[in-house]
């Protein structure tokens, strides 16, 4: 965009004063919405003149990804209507809590901050029913591959990327909210911005410039190059390994590919506020692409070192289940968990 | 004498005086007081401007201390993974153990392929991350300083003037920071006992501190200055300098070494089906 195009557009925005409080409504179209315009003014800069998204932001909601079975249809509920399916949600919760896990329970953000279901039923803003997209063939397949390879158990490479401790959990790339450890921590300078993970410890590093990847390297979290449009950063990933993102929700679909593409969009809407949003494209893993929002929250939490692999006890574990099982002679029939 | 001849006397004393003062200055090498006096470009709020591509030109990795070439741990790597000579990076090329610590850095030596996390992919630590024979990126804002690190997939961010309080051990530390004039300072704690400084089983304990200065000496340059104090393993504080070295390609990019899938066959390989061989 064009330096004129920018400040013309900068005018429009000056005065309008929608601000984004909740997962929004799902238009007929089941396009995602259009960024939120700020008031300008409540958002902060940096001394560079971009809008400040540094900061420790807080993305743990109660909303789901994906939207419940039992509210198929519904693109929001009615006030009522939310608070009858939070009780709902609390009474499971407290069942749960009552059956033996294998984490004590104080391991996960268990009461997680609440979401307006009155603006939206699943963080999934595109496609229209609030699910993932279903899968290509490749990708059940691939999927198929992985839980048989987890059920033998042979070497450290039959587990999953975060089970490894090489990529995991809620910071993707893209952020997706899970059950802890939902907080993440953005820097910024005048030409990077940084996306500075707790789990793992991942500092993806975005250059602010239209610099080409190059075409035959990937990385765990791929490359990215960002740009900003108005007052909301637009980074751009590509270069995936060829392996599958480890995230939770990526487990469960069997990972991605090389040919994903994942935009993701950062704004601040006011002094304690980001707005998140990603499209991901993945022709090799989903029929069509999909897109999530969700705001953060900033936050006083420092992150934490989180030393994954120096600490990977589990994996010794399973590898010796595993490898006891055989000398016992048991069938491997052992299945995934999550 | 004439007028004349006066003054053209003065022009040629001035100009001699003039030609004297080019030598001089033609010939004068750069002192440490010279190199101090370089001006970094500003960032946006009028501090030195770090940010960039880094790495490290040395054999500190290997060893911090003066080391002879020696043959590497495994044979069939020859010369791709034997030690070569280098000069030292520690000031003074003492590092000054107390006698049990000094037994322990000889016998972590011994079983170096056994001991040092860097085989396992393990974080590497501070100050050891900025002299591993890859890069590292620093993105610098005012209130923060994020080192990015191409080995382990390793980062820290030094929280500028605040007093960061630990709360936890870690491998990486609790930084903060701060500017005395040109030079970033960096004060660390909150590490463990685990990691090395080198391949040469140098260590530590809990107990370590590390303080950095960063300073630019050319638009390419800084010089880096560490002193390591932790008394339950060394007799008094001791440094160690060297250059860090820009990054120029056009563009540069850090590309991360997320090496853990390679050290699974050290840690776990005894626990496979089916045991894996070198090739």
């Amino acid at each position: 965009m064009t330096t004129y195009a920018a400040g013309w557009l900068r005018c429009l925005a000056v005065g309008a004063t929608v601000l984004s409080s909740g997962p929004e409504a799902i238009g007929q179209t089941g396009r995602p919405p259009a960024p939120n315009t700020t008031k300008s003014g409540t958002v902060p800069r940096t001394a560079d003149g971009q809008p400040d998204l540094e900061g420790v932001w807080n993305y743990g909601t109660e909303m789901p990804l994906q939207r419940p079975d039992e509210l198929a249809g519904k693109t929001f509920l009615t006030p009522q209507e939310a608070d009858a399916y939070r009780a709902q949600m609390a009474a499971r919760r407290k069942e749960r809590q009552s059956k033996p896990s294998r984490y004590s329970g104080e391991v996960f953000d268990d009461v997680l901050p609440k979401a307006d279901w009155t603006k939206g039923t699943s963080l999934i803003t595109d496609p229209p029913d609030g699910k993932i997209p279903e899968p290509t063939p490749l990708a059940k397949a691939r999927r198929a591959a992985q839980q048989a390879a987890f059920a033998r158990g042979e070497g450290p490479e039959d587990f999953g990327l975060a089970d490894r401790c090489i990529l995991g959990w809620s910071t993707g790339p893209p952020i997706i909210p899970g059950n802890q450890s939902n907080i993440v921590q953005l820097i910024q300078s005048r030409d990077y911005f940084v996306i500075h993970t707790e789990m793992i410890h991942d500092a993806r590093l975005v250059p602010l410039d239209n610099r080409p990847p190059p075409a035959a390297i990937h990385q765990y979290s791929g490359i990215s190059h960002g740009r900003w449009e108005q007052d909301t950063l637009v980074v751009e990933t590509t270069n995936f390994m060829p392996l599958g993102v480890g995230t939770l929700t990526f487990r469960q679909n069997g990972g991605t590919d090389d040919s994903m593409h994942l935009v993701e969009r950062f704004t601040r809407v006011d002094a304690t506020t980001l707005r998140y949003e990603f499209t991901i494209t993945d022709p090799a893993t989903w029929t069509r692409p999909w897109s999530v929002a969700f705001q953060m929250r900033k936050t006083d939490e420092g992150i934490f070192e989180y030393a994954c692999h120096e600490g990977n006890h589990s994996m010794e574990t399973w590898l010796e289940n595993a490898r006891a099982k055989e000398k016992a002679g048991e069938g491997s029939a052992k299945k995934r968990p999550n | 004498m004439t007028k004349f001849g006066r003054v053209k006397i003065l022009v040629v004393a001035i100009a001699a005086s003039a030609s004297i003062a080019t030598i001089l200055a033609l010939t004068a090498s750069p002192s440490r007081g010279q190199e101090a006096t370089y001006r970094a470009p500003r960032t946006a709020d009028g501090k030195p401007d770090l940010n960039g591509i880094w790495q490290a030109m040395n054999t500190a990795n290997w060893d911090i201390q003066d080391h002879d070439q020696r043959q590497g741990p495994v044979l069939q790597l020859g010369a791709a993974f034997s030690i070569p000579p280098g000069e030292g990076v520690v000031v003074g090329n003492e590092i000054p153990y107390r006698p049990a610590a000094l037994a322990k850095k000889k016998a972590n030596a011994d079983q170096w392929m056994k001991l040092d996390p860097e085989v396992k992919c393990y974080l590497p630590g501070i100050p050891r991350a900025t002299y591993m024979p890859y890069p590292f990126q620093i993105v610098q804002s005012p209130a923060h300083v994020l080192f990015a690190y191409a080995y382990a997939n390793a980062s820290r961010v030094a929280y500028m003037n605040v007093k960061v309080e630990p709360q936890i051990d870690t491998w990486m530390g609790y930084a903060s920071g701060r500017w005395e004039d040109e030079t970033l300072v960096i004060d660390s704690t909150g590490f463990n006992d685990e990691s090395w400084f080198d391949r040469a089983g140098n260590f530590h304990s809990d107990a370590l501190k590390v303080t950095e200065r960063f300073t630019a000496i050319s638009r390419d340059a800084l010089r880096y200055e560490v002193t390591i104090e932790d008394p339950n393993v060394f007799t008094r504080p001791w440094q160690m300098r060297m250059p860090l070295y820009r990054h120029l390609e056009q563009p540069s990019r850090l590309l991360k070494y997320n090496c853990v899938e390679f050290a699974e066959d050290a840690i776990y390989g005894h626990l496979r089906k089916t045991p894996k061989t070198s090739k």
